[in-house]
């Protein structure tokens, strides 16, 4: 059953162009020019019930426009959205108690007040019966270890405490939608990591679709089977994470350990050399060709250890988004 | 809106209201600093007015005692418009616009427009209602009028539906930062012609504006026309073009507002 579903969504945005300097923005007083851009260029794709999916793209791709669009932030400027049956631009209370938005640079918490204060009130707006307000709290105050902090003024918390914080206030209705934008960052290696395995409990235990946006390769291959690629507007790839490398990756990595010194020279003969520092390796080679260029070098070299590897899936889709030709 | 859903804003305005009192009381100097600033205000344009009183004995038609009553009005809109909404809502609303804070205003299950509106309360300015309520009675004393129930509660009527009116031009006038690109003054030139308009007599303009003031940027609702009919000068069917016309602005400050969100663009993170 598919919880979201979208069809040739546009949004465009105006943007107003000033020549540099002062005398630019003399010019741009009294004559202006404004230039579409496409932040997001007829874009579809459909999400089943309970999947985790992760945006990932560049900067400036169209990945939080298209969660503000799903979550009814945007006037899409074409397009059908759909989520659990709502339009979301119609922003029916109904449809705002089953969803949720979390931008990881801005917060929701009142600052002056701890952050309870901010859960209560959340009780109000969403009119969550007590009994199952306080079960869901305990729930999310014990996953997420911020018992000690409950009372603590928000201004005076880290920005982990705060962002965990964050997510209780966002997740209180225990949302059938989540959108996460870019949920981790600004966050310690430690902090991400916890952040992930509690956005992976979330989904398995409340069951709920999430999609989350990140900077972090990480957090999108540690949580997600699919994965949606947005580049200047457009979807350039839809599927699961594997696929990634067998679609864009041409070459795999052959990482040799030596026994003894050896000419690099001669070692630059057999593949590619991307790395040598005595005694290791790490060699690029032609997908096809793999096996045989291991096999030289283990007839030539005097090779310890020897292992063929796909490479690494943020090399790739650097890769893919510095322009390499896709198809 | 249903019922049920005006019983769910009034439990959310009234916890909005707690947490303003929590975090206003955070910061103890700054209330008490902010409500003699008030007071300062209302002792200057009561001495003001009581040196214009010295050399005439009435401004447009109204005598001292009059103008008292319509200060007092005056004081309840300040009171509740700018502790309400102005303050710590309209005011920052460019703001929000711009920023793309307004995000999580709409992602409420609440009407927006209301959130927007009355989120952070500014409520040491309710103590204003004292000084206004006394001036009320003394103007009323000095005029040497008595009023009846009738009067009192139409005067209500048409000050509440004055409130709402004065409410959603300035809401109307906020709304116009969707269709510019940043403008920081904007909230404050309403307040420049409302303050102005009805600090004083409605009477003190030439007839063609006065007409406008009445019925098409219906600021006269707001002091003078309840000051009018508490003191019985008016008839009560004022209460009733009072409510019509908050009925039609809150109508299309919605429409305004909606008609802007459309054109919301949200800020990048």
């Amino acid at each position: 059953m598919s919880v979201i579903e979208v069809k040739n969504l546009q949004k465009f945005y105006q943007v107003h162009k000033k020549e540099p300097g002062l005398a630019g923005s003399l010019k741009s007083l009294f004559k202006r020019k404004y230039e579409n851009v496409k932040a997001v260029d007829k874009i579809s794709f459909s999400i089943s019930k309970g999947e985790l999916v992760g945006f990932i793209g560049p900067n400036g791709a169209g990945k939080t426009t298209t969660l503000k669009c799903l979550s009814g932030l945007l006037y899409p400027d074409d397009g059908k959205i759909e989520v659990l049956g709502f339009n979301p631009w119609d922003r029916k209370h109904e449809y705002l108690k089953k969803i949720s938005l979390v931008m990881g640079q801005k917060n929701q918490l009142w600052w002056d007040l701890p952050p309870l204060e901010t859960f209560i009130l959340n009780r109000e707006i969403y009119e969550i019966p007590k009994d199952r307000w306080q079960q869901v709290l305990d729930d999310l105050v014990e996953l997420l270890d911020v018992s000690a902090i409950l009372n603590v003024q928000v201004r005076k918390l880290s920005l982990g405490q705060r962002m965990k914080c964050e997510l209780i206030a966002a997740l209180l209705h225990s949302p059938e939608v989540l959108f996460l934008d870019e949920p981790t960052i600004g966050l310690d290696v430690v902090m991400q990591k916890k952040m992930r395995e509690f956005i992976r409990v979330y989904n398995q235990k409340y069951k709920a679709t999430i999609i989350l946006t990140s900077h972090y390769m990480g957090d999108v291959q540690e949580l997600c089977d699919r994965v949606i690629i947005i580049d200047k507007g457009r979807i350039i790839f839809d599927g699961q994470l594997q696929e990634i490398t067998q679609r864009y990756a041409d070459h795999k990595l052959i990482k040799v350990i030596f026994s003894k010194h050896i000419d690099e020279v001669k070692l630059a003969a057999v593949a590619e050399v991307k790395e040598y520092a005595y005694p290791s390796a790490v060699l690029r080679v032609k997908r096809g060709a793999s096996n045989a260029a291991a096999a030289q070098l283990l007839k030539s070299f005097p090779v310890a250890d020897l292992n063929i590897e796909e490479p690494q899936i943020e090399d790739i889709i650097r890769e893919v988004f510095t322009g390499k030709d896709l198809a | 809106m249903q019922p049920g859903e005006i019983k769910h804003h009034l439990k959310v305005f009234w916890k909005l209201l707690e947490i303003s009192f929590m975090t206003k009381m955070a910061f103890r100097f700054n209330f008490l600093f902010g409500y003699l600033i008030d007071i300062g205000w209302l002792l200057f344009t009561l001495a003001f007015f009581k040196v214009f009183y010295l050399n005439v004995s009435e401004i447009a038609g109204w005598d001292y005692g009059e103008i008292l009553v319509l200060l007092g009005v005056y004081w309840i809109y300040q009171s509740l418009i700018y502790g309400v909404v102005v303050i710590h809502n309209l005011r920052r609303l460019p703001l929000r616009i711009w920023n793309g804070e307004l995000d999580f205003y709409l992602l409420k299950p609440l009407n927006s427009q209301f959130l927007v509106s009355c989120k952070e309360i500014w409520f040491p300015i309710f103590l204003n209602l004292i000084p206004a309520v006394i001036f009320i009675f003394q103007g009323m004393g000095i005029t040497e009028r008595s009023f009846n129930l009738s009067q009192i509660l139409a005067f209500l009527v048409t000050t509440l539906a004055g409130l709402l009116i004065v409410y959603a031009i300035w809401f109307m006038a906020v709304c116009v930062t969707f269709f510019l690109d940043k403008v920081d003054n904007l909230p404050y030139l309403p307040q420049a012609l409302i303050d102005y308009v009805t600090n004083y007599p409605i009477d003190i303009f030439k007839t063609r504006t006065r007409f406008i003031l009445t019925w098409f940027i219906p600021l006269a609702f707001v002091t003078s026309i309840p000051a009018r009919v508490l003191l019985g000068q008016l008839n009560s069917i004022y209460a009733l073009w009072a409510s019509l016309l908050a009925g039609i602005f809150i109508f299309f400050s919605h429409k305004f507002w909606r008609l802007g969100l459309k054109h919301y663009t949200s800020a990048s993170s």
